[in-house]
Parts: structure tokens; sequence; C-alpha cells
């Protein structure tokens, strides 16, 4: 008997151990005092969700690898808070009166980090390199249809000749103008990126795959000398990983936190900075496939989504619920283009006129043929939320709908086969400017998701919008430009083209201890002037 | 013996080669374009499909099946494992710096799970039906039950966060290094306990089977020292299923964990093997299955070849 209570008791025992580990209070965060100096020293220790792509730039065109990289390179422009571009390695850039060539003055005296001159022939080499389809440049698809060439003029200018006028050139360049040494490629070839040479604060010292990125201070950069030893970025894929390595105080700067987390971090005194990025989230409605081909399904489909409770629910309230693809703070917003809410009555309404009746299932039906819709959806979590969200409110007005979960590289082939009537979708752009909330519904876009090429009943709107599309791109005055956008945003809702949902908040966490640091609009920190207070 | 290895060698070769055909076909014909994951989904703009068509023929993507089979076994009869489509890297190179991380880390949680493993389960044995062996087995059986994200993430909260005596999660070179193996102790830890509660259980139930046969005490009552008849007599016989089990274990820590990896971030064969999964990148997975399946083979002739060396009555012929 004796015996037996004491195996219960080590039971016992070890099941508070175990239960003691999940419940045990969080040590508070220790906010180090400011220093009112800029000290130097210290290594940034960064922290992003993947491991990047490549360190080369023009091998990559993704968010997480710019998240890595960025710090060791610099573009020939870059976009302010205002989204306007500023001088980078380029000090001033002139766009022909016809729009068809940008000349750029470049920065004298810069060098890579291997000693070597930055000058137009680096500039003429890097986009020559990015052009060339044998080495198969991320950026390849994009430039092509626009640069025709690059001329150098003398050593520090440097023209680019377009193919077209494209509004978009300059926000680009300040995307993909990461610079690479010359002399480092011929060096290296095909292993240059494991050897990146770049012009940035930063200077390669060692990349283990899937673990860190190691940088090291460039004592010659040309914005002054950085007060960072060094920066280690650190792939950690896991958000409670990444959480528990933030709270333990082994991070400085985590991008990309879940909405979810937002209120613990605050609570610990970690600051978490939410910034309305140039993104959008809708319901991509499959035109040219029945039911939602017909647009009183398409109206019922938008008013029967309820996105105040989701972005309550799921999101936490870090969305600002989108009117007609544009955020309230974007040029193209336009206050006068009529917002589609949530309205379930209105939606059975249109509905029954439409034919649509309740069978004793509840399920409504046409001729025999039930309102059945498939929503289509990748398998990330949240994604996956949203379908069944959205699956619930469309039953509830008598859609008979089924979620459809698929892995990603076979979500993406459904979409562009347009097999799906309904599916969540996500852009985020990287600039206000450059995202005019057309939303790929340009019909010879790659990742066209409304299929509206293969629905003859919408050509004449289709090709309204690819001349709206085409002729914003090549309108130079802005007001102008934000004028013609509207015109398509009222099209959109209606013709219910998609339903818009949101435009959600991009949460990232800079230390307070960490000074000096700033985060644009592309959600990537700036480190060149940033210090450590810890 | 010597024979007996060859020929167990060569028979993995079929084997091996059957498992590299099922995946590639399986791979080619199941959803999903890797093309399409060479486009960013932000991408705007008219894409002509004649780029998709030049990526495509690139990689050999445009070829027929059987041609781009046939031209995948002559690249590896040449050892050439090819490139990533996704990140560009020699995967050869890739794969020669992820094995030995993985390796190290396999090799410290197997040395945890066979400590903690054998140990407790001839304990239990020995002790049975005490309060020992009852919490041995509650132990042995929560750790055969949590799933090791969960575990994994106790841990890091426990030394990790609260305590502050390890690192959470991270790779820090090899574990040779003070620093490295500090890094490597807690995911050792979430494998390795997972394996012992496994071996402890079939440990204790394999000796308690051999305990009560007559060679046992026959030993007692020659007046050997219990610890000897334990560890010489018992022990040895009862390790045939242990080293069975053991061998499975080892397969797997030769081939990485992937949740484990995940979750410490630490960088190897499984982590590899996820993000080329997710990506679509077909030479990458094809590799990762290959070392998968030369890892269980491997782990499987080493089984056997210890079979024979703890019990003399098996024979190869």
């Amino acid at each position: 008997m004796k015996k037996g209570w004491a195996s219960v008791l080590l039971c016992l025992v070890m099941l508070v151990v175990v239960v003691g580990a999940s419940a045990c209070p969080r040590r508070e965060a220790v906010v180090e005092p400011v220093a009112p100096q800029p000290r130097e020293g210290g290594v940034l220790r960064v922290a992003i969700t993947g491991n990047p792509v490549s360190l080369d730039p023009a091998l990559q065109r993704d968010w997480i690898s710019r998240q890595a990289i960025f710090y060791m390179y610099d573009t020939l422009v870059w976009l302010d808070e205002k989204e306007q571009p500023r001088p980078g390695l380029a000090e001033s850039w002139e766009v022909a009166p016809d729009g068809l060539s940008v000349t750029f003055r470049l920065r004298q005296g810069v060098k890579f980090h291997d000693g070597t001159p930055f000058n137009a022939e680096a500039v003429k080499f890097n986009y020559d390199r990015m052009l060339d389809p044998a080495f198969n440049s991320r950026n390849l698809s994009i430039f092509e249809p626009i640069i025709a060439g690059v001329d150098v003029v003398d050593e520090y200018t440097v023209r680019f000749n377009l193919k077209r006028i494209d509004v978009n050139f300059l926000p680009e360049v300040s995307w993909s103008s990461m610079m690479v040494s010359p002399t480092a490629v011929e060096l290296h070839g095909a292993d240059f990126a494991a050897n990146p040479v770049g012009t940035g604060p930063f200077k390669f010292k060692a990349f283990e795959p899937d673990s860190h990125l190691e940088l090291v201070r460039n004592e010659e950069y040309w914005g002054g000398r950085p007060y960072l030893d060094g920066v280690m970025v650190r792939v950690i894929p896991e958000a409670a990983t990444r959480l528990i390595e933030l709270e333990a105080g082994n991070l400085d700067v985590v991008y990309t936190i879940p909405a979810k987390d937002y209120a613990r971090l605050e609570a610990a005194g970690i600051p978490v900075e939410r910034r309305k990025t140039p993104s959008f989230q809708m319901l991509a409605l499959n035109l040219a496939k029945e039911p939602t081909s017909e647009l009183a399904v398409r109206e019922a489909i938008a008013r029967a989504i309820e996105r105040d409770v989701i972005i309550q629910e799921v999101l936490i309230g870090m969305a600002e619920k989108s009117r007609a693809g544009v955020a309230s703070v974007s040029p193209f917003y336009h206050d006068d283009v009529p917002i589609i809410e949530h309205d379930p009555a209105a939606a059975e309404r249109i509905l029954e006129q439409a034919g649509w009746v309740r069978g004793a299932d509840g399920i409504r039906s046409r001729n025999g043929v039930p309102l059945e819709v498939s929503i289509l959806t990748s398998e990330h979590e949240e994604r996956v939320l949203i379908s069944q969200i959205v699956q619930e409110q469309l039953s509830r007005i008598g859609f008979k709908a089924t979620v459809v979960t698929l892995e990603w590289g076979a979500y993406l082939t459904a979409m562009r086969a347009g097999d799906y009537h309904v599916s969540f979708w996500s852009l985020g752009g990287f600039s206000h400017l450059g995202s005019d909330g057309t939303a790929n519904l340009k019909s010879d876009t790659h990742w066209n998701v409304s299929q509206i090429r293969h629905q003859p009943a919408l050509a004449e709107i289709s090709k309204r919008i690819d001349t709206i599309i085409d002729t914003a791109g090549a309108t130079i005055d802005d007001q102008k430009r934000f004028g013609m956008l509207r015109e398509f945003q009222a099209m959109s809702q209606e013709h219910q083209l998609k339903v818009w949902l949101w435009h959600s908040e991009a949460l990232n966490t800079i230390q307070p201890w960490v000074h000096g640091a700033r985060l644009y609009n592309y959600s990537i920190i700036w480190v060149d002037e940033a210090w450590l207070a810890r | 013996m010597r024979s007996y290895a060859l020929k167990r060698v060569l028979l993995a070769i079929p084997t091996i080669i059957g498992v590299i055909t099922l995946v590639f076909f399986a791979l080619h014909l199941a959803p999903g374009d890797p093309v399409n994951m060479m486009l960013p989904p932000d991408l705007d703009g008219p894409v002509r499909e004649e780029v998709v068509a030049r990526i495509r023929a690139q990689y050999g993507l445009d070829q027929p099946l059987l041609v781009q089979y046939v031209n995948y076994l002559s690249r590896l009869a040449r050892l050439d494992l090819g490139r990533s489509f996704r990140t560009n890297t020699s995967i050869a190179d890739d794969l020669a710096r992820r094995i030995p991380n993985t390796l190290q880390l396999g090799l410290l949680s197997l040395a945890v799970a066979i400590t903690l493993g054998v140990g407790f389960g001839v304990v239990s044995a020995v002790r049975r039906d005490t309060p020992l062996d009852n919490a041995t087995m509650f132990g042995a059986l929560f750790g055969v039950s949590i799933p090791s994200f969960w575990f994994g993430f106790m841990l890091m909260l426990l030394f990790g966060l609260w305590w502050r005596v390890l690192p959470p999660s991270g790779f820090a070179g090899p574990i040779t290094s003070w620093t490295g193996f500090r890094h490597a102790i807690l995911p050792a830890l979430t494998l390795g306990l997972a394996a012992a509660g496994a071996l402890a259980r079939f440990t204790r139930s394999s000796m308690l089977d051999v305990l009560t046969q007559d060679y046992v005490r026959t030993a007692r009552s020659k007046g050997l020292a219990e610890r000897v008849v334990i560890v010489r007599h018992a022990l040895k016989n009862a390790l045939i299923p242990v080293v069975t089990i053991m061998g499975i274990q080892l397969g797997a820590v030769l081939s990485g964990s992937v949740i484990t990896e995940t979750v410490f971030a630490w960088p190897g064969i499984g982590r590899y093997m996820v993000t080329g999964i997710n990506t679509r990148d077909f030479p990458v997975i094809q590799a990762t299955v290959l070392v998968v399946a030369v890892s269980f083979v491997l782990a499987n002739l080493v089984t056997d070849l210890v079979y024979a060396f703890i019990d003399p009555r098996i024979r190869y012929d």
C-alpha cells in the first residue's frame, strides 16, 4: 500500500513539473535606460522567417531574402516615408521629356567591399546581368518589358532607355537596384551568392544556410562609418520560437509578428510597430465558372461576408476594412466609390430575385441545380480559418460551400487553371504609389485571379480595364493617374469583379534599446545609423 | 560475415532505385508546377508565357517525363545531384553542409535515448512493481505520447526563457565546441527523450522476459554477483528487440527530424527537405529522399550486423 502511494506521489510530482512548465509566470522584460549619445559597438540580432533564396540580389525578389541581405547593398534610389524617390547610389536623376529614358548621375568615390570602384560601368553590368535570359534573374520578368538597354554616358552618368513609359520605373528601381561588384561576379561566377560583395554599410562574413548570416561593419561606408560592429541575421521559421528568443532578450529586431501575439508582447514591454503597408486582401471570384459567373451570385457573396467579424477575430483588429482595393492612406483612394457592407437580407433578396430559392435543406437551387461553390485555400493557418468563416457566412444565406485546402504549389496551379469559385488572395506591394489596386485584373497578367479573359460576356469590361491600367501606367501626371483608377474601382464594384476584404498591417518589433534604426514602407529595417544601448 | 554485408549492400541498390523512381514520378504527377514557385505571386504586369517557357526549358521541365527520368538517373549515376530550382546552389554542397549538422544532433539525441531508455528500462525491470518502476514507466509513456513540438517549446520556455541557462534555439557550430554543444542540448533532449520512452518500455518488457529464463537462475545459483547477472547474462540477451527499435531510431536520426529542426531553427536535412517540398524544388526533394532512403538502408544493415555481435547464435550464411 505504501509503495502504491509513493508511486502516485511520484507521478503527481512529474505532472506538476510539466504543468508548471506551461503555467509559470513570465519574467518581466527589462527596459534598459536610454543612452543620450550614440554608442559604438555591438551586433544587431535580427530574426527573419525563412532562409533567403539567395544572397545575390539579382536572384531573389521576395521580402524575406531582402530582410536578410539588404544591409550589404545599396540601391540607386530609395523611397522615403512619403514614397518620394531619394538619392542612394544615384545623386540625382532626370526623366526625358518623352518619358522614354531616365538618366542617373552617380555618387562619386563609392567603393564596393572588395575595393573596386562603383561607377556607370558597374550599373550597366548589373542591369545587363539581370536582363540576360541565361542568368535567369528573378527581376528579368519585371524589367524585360520595360528596359530596352542601359548606356554608359560617362564614368558617373548612366542612362536607362525604356521600351515604354512606366510610372513605376523609379519605385521598381528602388526595390531591385541593389548593386553587386562586377569584379566579384567575374571572380566567383556562379558562386557569387556564396561570396556576396556590395557597397552597403555591412560586409559579408559568413552564412550558414537555414541558420544565420553574419555581417560585419564596412569601415569605409560612403554614408559614414556604422556604429554597429555587425549584424547577425537569424533564420527562425517558427513564430513561437521567435517570440521566446525575443522575450529572452536574444533578438533586437523581429520581422513578422502574428497579430495574436501583439497584446502579449506589449504587456511584456516589447513595443510592436504596426505599419499600414500597401497590401490588400480580397476574395477572388471566378468570373468564368458557374455560378460565380453570375452577377447576382457575386453580389450576394459580397453582402454575405461580415468583414468586421473576421478582422476582429482573426486579425485582432490589425487591418483596415477595404473600400475598393486601396487603403485610405493611398493616393488612389476615392471615398465616393461605394463600399459594399455586410447585408445578409439584401444578399438573400438578390438571390431570390435571380431565381435561387431555398430548398427544405436550406440550400438554394435553381431549376434543380444547387447553389454550390468551392472555396479554394492554401494550407496557411490564417487562410484556412478565413476560408472556414467565409464558408459559414455563405451557408447562412443558402450556399452549399465546400472548402478545398491545397498545399501552396498545388494551390497556385489550381488558381492559374481557374479551378475554384472563391479564394482568399493577398498581395503586398512595396509602395502605395505603385499599388493602384488593380490587383491582377489585367487580362494578360500571369496571376490573373479573376479568369476574366475566359469570360466572353465581360470582354468589353475587360478591355476597358486593360486600357485604364495601361494608360494609367504611362501617365506621368500623378493627379491624373489617381483619377483614372477611380473608374476602375467603380467598375470593379458595379460588376462585383471581386470582394474587397481589408488592408492588413505589418507587425514588426524593434527592441527599445535599438536607436537610430528606421523602418520604411518596405518593412525592411535600415541600420546604417543604428546603435545599441543594451 | 563480410560476404553477408556485401550482399546486403548490393540488395539495397534496387531498394534505393525503387524509392527514387517512386518519388520522381509521384512528384511530377502531383499537382503544383515548380515554375509557378519561381514567379512571385505579387508579380503584376504582363509576364508573357515565353518567360515561363524559357524557365521550363532551362530546367528541362519541357521534356517528356520519361526523358526527364532517364536524364535524372544518368546524372545520379555520375553522382550529380543537380542544382536547387529555388536557390540555384549545388545540392551536393547543400547536403554536405547540412548532413553533419543533422548527424551531430541525431547522434547526441541517440546517446540520450540509449542511456536513458536502456538504463531506466533495466532498472524498471529489476525493480519491477516498485514506485521507481511505476514512475519510470509513467515517464516513458509521457515521453512516447507527447508531441515533440510541444515538448520542445516547454524545454525552451523552462531552460531558455525562465531560467535562462541554455540558448532557446539556434545553431552555433559543431557540438565539439562548448557553445555549439550548449545549443544542441535542448533539441537533443527533445528528440532523445521521446525515443528514450519507447526504448525504456521495450527494454523493460524484454528484460522481464529474460529474467525469468533458466540460464539467469543458473547464473544466480552459481553465485554470480547480481550486477554481473543483469549486465552480462540478462541484458545482452534482452537487447535483440531493443536493437531493432534503435535501428529504426538510427534511420530517423540520420535523415533528420523535420519538426525538431524547425522548432529549434537547426539547419539540418529535415529543414532542407521541408523547404524543398514547400517550394516544389524537385531536385532538392529527390536528393533529400535519397538521403532518407540510404539512411534507413544503412541503419538496417547496422542493426543486422549488431544482432550477430550481441547474439552469436545468429549466423549469416
